[in-house]
């Protein structure tokens, strides 16, 4: 019944509500769309970096301050098989990533060489996806993925060999030709332009380096528990020559930036929640202001206060939650045309996130955490304003509000 | 037997200053059960601030209201709230029916209130609302009936609590001469019938010829106290 009567109450003076749920509406459609550009746009960045990465590295203590193969782990697969079955682990992948000299005819350059299990990783980097020209590589490959960058630099394409010349394992020359697989469009123009990719086991051979890995990079499955994932890791690896670091350790720089880009729209964001909070608070103002012979009548005839506060409460609610499931409801076609569609970044902006290795693209992102965190704040803003109400209606003195 | 007893109550605004009113000034009176009063008077003569303190809806300067051997002007506000809904049944002049609810609603809205279950709910209302000749009327808002509708809902919201009596503060001020007439035929039914005991303040000659007992206000004090035919 008490659902009942605040539903009535409601749709007491249609207008005035219908303009309450449109300012919420609205606000909500704003700031969901602003966080799904902003979020996705991150987000975006983020995996992009991270499938390299990983969000957790497995590294030797010396490799961080002077990230060499002689400073690289020495790994079983025992080990990489027990990291892989605690909790909240999705994968751990073995990587050597180091530097070389690539020439081809009399042109060279410097590359970037990420050696890997290929099929532990062509889903985390979705190399079958970005696979421009040629054949993915196997594990017991002897061949090489290279950027299409590299590709163009050289003007090489699959079928030819490119050489690497660069240093081994512990003193070791590490000099080879290989022939091309496959041309991957990966990351920015940059990596693009230095990008080699080989099997594993191939640069463990031509490095010298049997079993030796720079690092284990750890993808979990929930990268909001980070530090509880790395705890487990901890507990496991108990060597004092073994480091963990988290993403948001290997580049603050990274943390800073998102922390400096999400920070301006907190003002915006801020306006957008007046605007609710006031809207919300003008009608309760007004429901309440119009009422108060009602509520001096309902007093009388045995209604308790806080009764009466909770239907203003619900009613008030109901307004919310429409206004925030039209917003949503609104809001999700256009953020999800963005997810599939994303816009292409120029100018000044495009070139600052390639600074960063990222794509410069913008991909609105339809994570739930978008529209939980709006309704939270208006059920919050919600609550603030009942307290008026509430207050209002705890100091009614019956006689004097039905004299009125 | 006595339902409320009223003993020396006087009502103070504004003590001590230059405005100082006396709205009443020692009132004792005794209600018994199954009576139909009339308090009567002229206007600022304390009828409805007596109402109000006999209903706790408003407090004493001092003396006391005993309504069942509980003296009302001691209890606390919430306690005070729980009383009248399960003790006391309110008609008020402007009917103050809830806007938003039908008339069955607003007659179950009390029974709501106190907890009964559905099915009792549902017999009473239907029960009051025939009583008051509503039976056809039941899924109306207020503002689909007349004054004189909306007010006999009113009474059988009164009675849906099977309160010990009801105050009715001018319940035909703003009511036609049929519609009174209907009204009072429905009070005095009930009262005769079901004994249902009635305190209602009024001007309206036609109700003070039908109460039982008329009560005279002035200047706070009652001047007089007639029992009638």
């Amino acid at each position: 019944m008490y659902l009942k009567l605040a539903w009535r109450n409601v749709w007491r003076n249609r207008r005035r509500s219908l303009i309450t749920i449109a300012s919420i509406f609205f606000a909500v459609l704003f700031a969901n769309l602003m966080q799904s550009l902003q979020q996705g746009m991150w987000e975006k960045a983020l995996s992009t970096t991270m499938s390299l990465s990983g969000y957790i590295q497995v590294q030797d203590t010396a490799f961080w301050d002077e990230p060499i193969l002689d400073n690289g782990l020495v790994v079983n697969d025992s080990l990489v098989d027990q990291l892989q079955g605690l909790p909240n682990i999705s994968n751990v992948t073995q990587r050597i990533q180091s530097g070389a000299l690539v020439a081809h005819d009399s042109l060279s350059k410097f590359s970037l060489l990420y050696a890997l299990v290929p099929s532990d990783e062509v889903h985390i980097l979705e190399l079958d996806k970005k696979l421009d020209s040629g054949s993915l590589i196997s594990d017991e490959d002897e061949g090489i993925l290279i950027g299409a960058g590299m590709a163009r630099y050289f003007d090489i394409g699959v079928g030819d060999t490119l050489s690497l010349i660069g240093q081994g394992y512990h003193g070791a020359s590490a000099n080879g030709n290989f022939p091309i697989r496959g041309v991957i469009r990966y990351g920015t123009e940059q990596m693009s332009s230095s990008l080699v990719v080989m099997p594993l086991k191939l640069a463990q051979r031509h490095m010298s380096a049997p079993g030796v890995v720079t690092s284990l990079n750890v993808y979990p499955h929930n990268i909001d528990k980070l530090e509880s994932t790395k705890q487990a890791l901890g507990q496991v690896i108990s060597d004092d020559h073994i480091r963990l670091m988290t993403w948001k350790e290997m580049m603050p720089e990274l943390v800073q930036a998102f922390q400096a880009d999400t920070g301006g729209n907190v003002i915006f964001l801020m306006v957008l929640y007046l605007i609710i909070g006031f809207g919300i608070f003008g009608t309760v103002l007004m429901m309440t202001a119009e009422r108060m012979y009602e509520f001096g009548v309902l007093v009388s005839v045995g209604m308790k206060r806080f009764r009466l506060s909770i239907i203003l409460f619900l009613e008030t609610i109901l307004l919310s939650f429409l206004g925030i499931l039209a917003g949503s409801l609104a809001s999700f076609p256009v953020m999800y045309y963005y997810n599939q569609n994303p816009i292409p970044m120029t100018g000044g902006a495009a070139e600052s996130m390639k600074e960063y290795g990222f794509e410069a693209i913008i991909q609105g992102s339809i994570s739930p955490d978008i529209f939980i965190a709006d309704a939270g704040v208006v059920l919050l803003i919600v609550f603030l304003v009942n307290i008026y109400p509430a207050i209002v209606i705890s100091k009614l003195n019956p006689v004097k509000a039905m004299r009125k | 037997m006595a339902v409320i007893e009223i003993k020396d109550v006087k009502k103070i605004y504004y003590p001590g200053s230059e405005i100082q009113v006396n709205a009443l000034s020692g009132v004792n009176l005794t209600i018994e059960e199954g009576e139909f009063t009339a308090i009567v008077g002229p206007s600022g003569s304390g009828k409805t601030t007596l109402l109000n303190i006999v209903g706790g809806l408003d407090t004493s300067s001092s003396g006391s209201v005993n309504i069942d051997q509980t003296d009302i002007t001691r209890l606390p506000e919430n306690k005070l709230i729980d009383f009248r809904l399960h003790h006391i049944g309110f008609v008020f002049q402007a009917y103050n029916l809830i806007p938003v609810l039908t008339a069955k609603e607003n007659v179950g809205f009390i029974m709501l209130l106190q907890k009964r279950p559905e099915q009792e709910r549902n017999d009473r209302v239907t029960a009051l609302l025939e009583e008051v000749g509503l039976s056809d009327k039941m899924d109306k808002r207020p503002n689909e009936l007349s004054g004189g509708q909306q007010q006999r809902v009113a009474v059988a919201r009164a009675l849906a609590s099977k309160p010990r009596f009801v105050l009715a503060d001018e319940p035909t001020a703003n009511l036609d001469s049929r519609s009174t007439g209907d009204l009072l035929d429905i009070m005095l039914r009930l009262n005769q019938e079901e004994g249902t005991t009635f305190i209602f303040s009024t001007h309206d000659q036609r109700v003070i010829d039908r109460a039982r007992r008329v009560v005279t206000l002035e200047d706070g004090k009652i001047v007089s106290d007639v029992r009638q035919g």
